[in-house]
């Protein structure tokens, strides 16, 4: 198992609504992603799981970073943009592209968000249907097609 | 002598009479004006805080400065007129007597040359008894008894000088008594008549040192008279002098305590004016303050909003749409049915809340004015609309430009709910025109969208612009109610006014006003 999951790039989702992340998933899966995805509760969960060097996260992964965030802004303990600041800050993640995935349509926050080096900013749209066709789209540009930097 | 006579005339005293009446009407007027008027302005808007009973208080304090601007003055000047006419007619008196003097003076040289007249006349007769001598004798003694009651006259007013003239005439009648004696006798021819004659030239010149005693006497009077007129005279310059001067005094006193007691009022006012300013300001900071917590309290909530409320929705729409998908086997076509209906309710709300919050944003959002095209603008918009709905046929009639100063992100915003309505209302006719332009109105300068759509009724214009009102059904004019309490929002963001007019089915036409960048 861990054998394949260095082999496959895997996402983290920074997610605290179950819902949210069913629904995320449902949709990623639906367009055919089969990359693992990893979901983090809070911020702090998903700062743990970049840059701790042991738990069942890094045995895993073999500390392979993963190939894209999908970050929700408003999450217990840590908000979003704090998580994209310290990914950003530290050199072992900041070249992650990270696409924040929110409810959030204030400029505040998608200023604040592309400020802090977001690569995407995202709104959730209620429509299921439409929502899916977001996720599509963002599977298919950020792991098909983006080229990164090779470890 | 010339400007007392005017003085003393009886048309100058009718004119002081007249002005001093004059002058006490102004004062009396001015009292019962003023107290009215000038009162409540001056001291009314100084003590608009002042209870009754101060407020009679500064009515009183009023009644005294306008005793000292108007009625001081006028009432000081009628008292030095009055004095002056008396001063001046009490010198005058005095010099009355000086005339008398004159008179008396001028009357007794008559008198005496008459006497001496009369007795060379009857010593030439006497020597030649000649007719026109004893005519002249005649005449000459005929004119003497009125002279000498002419002088009593003239002498009344003193004792003396009347015992004198008395005395006099007594010492000339025995002359006479004599003289007509010798005038009889000469008549008769008997001559020699020696001791007549001494005897008459020592009466008469009894009575020459007698005229000669009351002329000396009357020339002291004279004198005393003229003294005491030039006395009095000079004492009423000094007492006109000094009552001008204490006047003048006395005015600029009270005027000055006047302006004092002024410029004490207007200190109060101006500390009145700027606690109540001071006041004002505090009020408006805190209501800043409180405003500015309620708007970040709001800003917050829309947040929340924005957030919370969408995301179980986005559950309620996803697991749906999952159940259609996933589960179609276990379901049968009205439970897929419902399963569509509860979508179609979650995302109407959904849009509801998108429209809610725009509408929240509209109030907070910051203006940035600027110089734009709105008929470009319409254009754009109208195609980007018209693009949703290839099938329509429609077209806009829009001025080349119509330049405006606004913020072009609202109006944009005002302009496509404008539009989009306009296309709306209009879709059930085959052909669709829609006018943009400007035309004048009440307000300034109006733009306007017409349709020739369904229009509403009038009856219902007062609930046109308010949230969530609508006009329309539902199944046949989709729309939350949001859109024109938005555009509303925006002209009067933009200190604009907005109105409508409509024929159903005829001309349907939105105006709007834009007051631009003061």
């Amino acid at each position: 198992m861990a054998q394949i999951l260095k082999k496959i790039p895997h996402i983290i989702l920074v997610e605290d609504n179950e819902q949210d992340e069913v629904l995320t998933i449902k949709a990623l899966k639906k367009n055919g992603v089969r990359n693992e995805i990893v979901v983090a509760r809070d911020g702090a969960q998903a700062i743990e799981l970049l840059f701790s060097e042991s738990g069942e996260y890094f045995e895993k992964t073999g500390g392979l970073s993963p190939q894209l965030i999908l970050l929700d802004l408003k999450l217990p303990k840590m908000n979003g943009l704090e998580v994209l600041k310290k990914i950003r800050a530290n050199p072992k993640t900041k070249f992650i592209p990270v696409v924040i995935l929110t409810t959030s349509t204030e400029d505040k926050d998608i200023i604040d968000g592309y400020d802090l080096g977001a690569n995407s900013y995202v709104r959730k749209p209620v429509d299921f249907n439409e929502f899916t066709s977001a996720v599509q789209n963002l599977g298919t540009y950020w792991l098909l097609l983006n080229e990164q930097p090779s470890d | 002598m010339k400007a007392l006579v005017v003085l003393n005339s009886p048309v100058f005293l009718i004119i002081a009479g007249f002005l001093c009446l004059l002058g006490l009407l102004v004062v009396v007027q001015t009292f019962r004006k003023g107290l009215s008027g000038f009162d409540r302005l001056a001291f009314g808007l100084a003590n608009h805080r002042l209870e009754d009973s101060q407020k009679s208080l500064a009515s009183k304090q009023f009644r005294n400065l306008l005793f000292q601007t108007i009625a001081a003055p006028i009432l000081t000047c009628i008292i030095l007129v009055c004095t002056f006419i008396y001063q001046v007619n009490s010198v005058q008196k005095l010099n009355s007597w000086v005339a008398i003097s004159d008179t008396v003076l001028v009357s007794v040289a008559r008198l005496h040359r008459v006497i001496i007249e009369t007795e060379s006349n009857l010593r030439g007769y006497l020597l030649t008894s000649k007719v026109t001598f004893a005519d002249q004798y005649e005449e000459s003694l005929a004119v003497a008894p009125k002279m000498f009651s002419e002088l009593q006259g003239f002498v009344a007013g003193s004792s003396s000088q009347t015992d004198k003239i008395a005395k006099i005439k007594t010492t000339f009648d025995q002359w006479v008594t004599s003289a007509q004696k010798a005038k009889v006798r000469r008549n008769e021819n008997l001559v020699s008549l020696s001791a007549d004659v001494v005897e008459r030239r020592l009466i008469m010149n009894e009575i020459k040192l007698h005229l000669e005693d009351f002329e000396t006497t009357e020339i002291e009077m004279r004198a005393q008279h003229l003294q005491a007129t030039q006395a009095g005279a000079t004492s009423s310059l000094l007492v006109i002098i000094t009552l001008s001067i204490g006047a003048g005094l006395f005015l600029s006193l009270a005027g000055g305590q006047q302006l004092r007691r002024l410029s004490g009022n207007y200190g109060a006012l101006v500390n009145n004016l700027d606690a109540a300013n001071q006041d004002l300001e505090n009020k408006v900071m805190n209501r800043t303050v409180e405003l500015r917590a309620t708007n970040k309290e709001l800003e917050a909530f829309c947040y929340s909003v924005s957030h919370d409320l969408r995301a179980p929705l986005r559950g309620i729409d996803g697991f749906s749409q999952i159940l259609i998908e996933e589960y179609r086997s276990k379901i049968d076509e009205s439970g897929v049915k419902y399963l569509n209906y509860i979508r179609q309710g979650v995302q109407k709300m959904g849009i509801l809340i998108d429209d809610l919050l725009n509408l929240s944003r509209l109030t907070r959002v910051e203006l940035k004015f600027k110089d734009f095209d709105l008929s470009q603008m319409a254009r754009e918009i109208f195609g980007a609309l018209l693009a949703l709905e290839p099938e329509r046929k429609a077209e806009l009639k829009a001025p080349q430009s119509l330049m405006v100063n606004g913020d072009p992100g609202l109006i944009r915003v005002a302009m496509e709910n404008l539009l989009s309505n306009a296309l709306k209302y209009s879709s059930k006719n085959k052909n669709t025109t829609i006018e943009f332009g400007a035309t004048d109105s009440d307000h300034g300068i109006a733009y306007y969208v017409r349709d020739n759509g369904v229009g509403f009724d009038m009856k219902y214009y007062d609930k046109l612009f308010q949230a969530f009102q609508r006009l329309h059904d539902n199944t046949n004019y989709k729309g939350t109610g949001i859109g024109l309490a938005t555009v509303k929002r925006v002209i009067a963001r933009h200190g604009g006014e907005i109105w409508a007019d409509s024929k159903p089915q005829v001309s349907t036409t939105f105006y709007f006003t834009l007051k631009g960048k003061a």
